[in-house]
């Protein structure tokens, strides 16, 4: 972890309200773990925090951002231009756990709307540069609203992903959120052979989700889960505890406990 | 003015700070984590965050949230007991040779009594910073809200600690000049100015609280002039050095504090954006010195004072 002023390279506009930002920075692209995510001073004027970006993909020196526009600072970053230098800090947080999984299981990445970003650099990891790359099935659950906000679909199949639509208004893949798709799928295998989860997205998405393991696996409990959680931060680093969220053990800081923690360690809010 | 260039030492109460730069307590934890992100050698002190006699949890999140020109939060205090920090946290802070002031705060006279005693005998603790910000459990208000208590407060912990002793004030009061005479009078060697102020934000779409304590404490850009009125008026009042802060980003900022009449000045919320925001404000201010040819920061405290004489 380091302050660093980085080159932006591109800025491109995705979507009307989503746009992808690289940067270039040896280092940081050498450091980077899937999961993990950079402290963004977006601009000196309209914003004093910095705001936390995952790190959505990597390509020798550069790491790229999905950022979706939301206030101030999201708007401000997209009004930056190449060439100009990024006060970041990172990489930051833990970042997702890959240790060994079994041939035969199957890995399934859940994204609810932006929650796409962390996921691609993930699946990056998981395929393509990997010592031994993981054998078994690959499956990406996208949601999104409209067949047109759904996101990185090709980047998931170009990785060998068998990828899964679900959009609010059905005008792709399922009609329903992403945790239905999830529960169609999770009842259809009926087995116990090895499952992990990774997924990002709203809050209220992983309790659902842990609702749906709970009820649809057959040994819930060896379901591997992680999740990539948001909470409104400070420092980024762990000094000012303001990322709090509420879990099994106590409250724990997204920045540096988190922002990825096993869904059974987490407490729904207003149950703390 | 040495070939060193201006001196930037000063003196707070019973010790000297090789930097008028100091961190404001809570915004760069217990000094110890952030590593090669900090530039320690440009800081005065760290004021640790606040610690209380038993560990406690923190407030319900969420605990910050920005609003267009400031910064809220309601931290809550979160801290590990003052067990754990003299255990874990001071030989740490020792180890990296980090000068420290130890905020301490609580819910009763007699909590900030016992940690003063307990400080005492800690190596390495420059000074104790009372924060009275904090709810007396009696009062249902911050000691510093109320003078009487300030003084008796200030002067209990005075009774048990050979150490400086700090009172920080609220800027939540009618009247700081009464609050700041009654910490005076009541044993305490400097004052630090300010707290932050009371403030919230309410979410338009769904109508609820953006903090998970519905209210909390107000810092960051937005507060500069108020924080330097504050600390005009109340260098004007008492004798004892201030040390002055709420709202600083840049070298400027901090001249404006000393100007008004900060012996020192504190980083609070820049910190958490910029931790290395120490060395170029120290390196700002040094500039300005050089430029005006004053030879010691010290001589700028209150400067403002005599400039406003002479043009009233
Ligand atoms: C670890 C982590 C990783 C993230 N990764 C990404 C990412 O890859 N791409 C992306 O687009 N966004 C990501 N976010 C969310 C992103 O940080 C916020 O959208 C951003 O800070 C909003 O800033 P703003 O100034 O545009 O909005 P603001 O003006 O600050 O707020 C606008 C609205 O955005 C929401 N918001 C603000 N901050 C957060 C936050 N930290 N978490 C959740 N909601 C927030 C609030 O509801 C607020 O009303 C991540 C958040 C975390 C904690
Ligand atoms: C996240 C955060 C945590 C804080 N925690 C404490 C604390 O534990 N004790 C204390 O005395 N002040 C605390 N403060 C107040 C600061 O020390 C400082 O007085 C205030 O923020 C005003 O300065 P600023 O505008 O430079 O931030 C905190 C402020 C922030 C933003």
């Amino acid at each position: 972890m380091k302050e660093r002023a980085v080159e932006i390279r591109r800025i491109t506009q995705k979507r009307p309200d989503i746009f992808l930002l690289t940067v270039r920075s040896a280092a940081l692209a050498n450091q980077a773990r899937p999961g993990q995510f950079l402290h963004v001073k977006t601009d000196e004027c309209t914003t004093i925090l910095r705001r936390p970006l995952s790190i959505h993909r990597r390509e020798k020196q550069d790491l790229s951002l999905l950022v979706k526009v939301r206030g101030r600072g999201t708007r401000a970053l997209l009004r930056r231009a190449p060439g100009e230098r990024l006060n970041v800090i990172g990489p930051l947080g833990n970042g997702f756990t890959l240790s060994p999984f079994p041939d035969g299981g199957t890995t399934m990445l859940i994204a609810g709307g932006i929650g796409v970003a962390p996921l691609v650099f993930l699946a990056q990891r998981l395929t393509g540069t990997a010592k031994r790359p993981s054998t078994g099935r690959k499956i990406a659950l996208i949601g999104a609203r409209t067949r047109g906000e759904v996101l990185c679909a090709p980047e998931f199949r170009r990785r060998g992903f068998t990828v899964k639509k679900a959009t609010e208004d059905g005008s792709a893949g399922r009609k329903g959120s992403v945790i239905e798709l999830a529960r169609d799928l999770l009842a259809a295998r009926g087995d116990a052979r090895p499952l992990r989860i990774f997924a990002c997205g709203p809050e209220q998405m992983f309790f659902r989700l842990r609702a749906a393991i709970n009820e649809l696996c057959p040994e819930p409990e060896r379901v591997r889960c992680q999740v990539s959680f948001e909470q409104f931060m400070g420092c980024g680093v762990g000094v000012c505890c303001a990322c709090a969220i509420p879990t099994r053990q106590g409250y724990k800081k997204v920045c540096k406990d988190g922002p990825v923690f096993s869904l059974h360690e987490l407490k729904e809010r207003g149950t703390e | 003015m040495n070939r060193r260039g201006p001196s930037m030492n000063v003196r707070v109460g019973r010790c000297r700070y090789r930097s008028p730069v100091i961190c404001a307590s809570g915004t760069f934890g217990y000094g110890t984590e952030l590593g090669a992100l900090a530039d320690y050698s440009a800081i005065g002190a760290v004021t640790t965050k606040t610690v209380t006699l038993d560990p406690r949890e923190g407030n319900r999140p969420p605990r910050i949230f920005e609003t267009a020109h400031g910064v809220l939060n309601s931290i809550g205090l979160e801290n590990p007991g003052i067990e754990r920090f003299c255990r874990e946290i001071v030989p740490a802070l020792r180890r990296m040779k980090i000068p420290f002031i130890v905020s301490i705060g609580g819910t009763t006279q007699s909590e900030y009594e016992e940690l003063a005693r307990i400080l005492d005998r800690v190596a390495g603790v420059k000074a104790v910073e009372l924060n009275l910000s904090c709810p007396n459990l009696r009062l249902k208000k911050m000691v510093s809200q109320e003078k009487v208590l300030t003084k008796k407060l200030v002067a209990g912990v005075r009774r048990r600690t050979t150490k400086t002793v700090i009172a920080k004030l609220t800027p939540e009061v009618t009247d700081i000049t009464e609050i700041a005479r009654a910490a005076e009078a009541g044993g305490a060697d400097a004052l630090s100015l300010v707290n932050t102020y009371y403030g919230m934000a309410l979410n338009v779409e769904t109508g609820v609280p953006r903090l998970g304590s519905v209210y909390g404490g107000y810092s960051g850009r937005a507060i500069k002039p108020l924080s330097l009125y504050r600390v005009w008026r109340v260098y004007q009042a008492v004798s004892i050095p201030v040390i002055g802060g709420g709202g600083i980003e840049t070298a400027d900022d901090a001249i404006e504090f000393f100007l008004a009449g900060a012996s020192a000045v504190s980083l609070g919320t820049v910190n958490m954006v910029y931790p290395k925001c120490a060395a170029g404000i120290k390196k700002g201010l040094q500039a300005y010195l050089r430029r005006r040819g004053i030879p010691r920061i010290a001589r700028l405290t209150g400067e403002g004072h005599e400039r406003a004489k002479r043009v009233g």
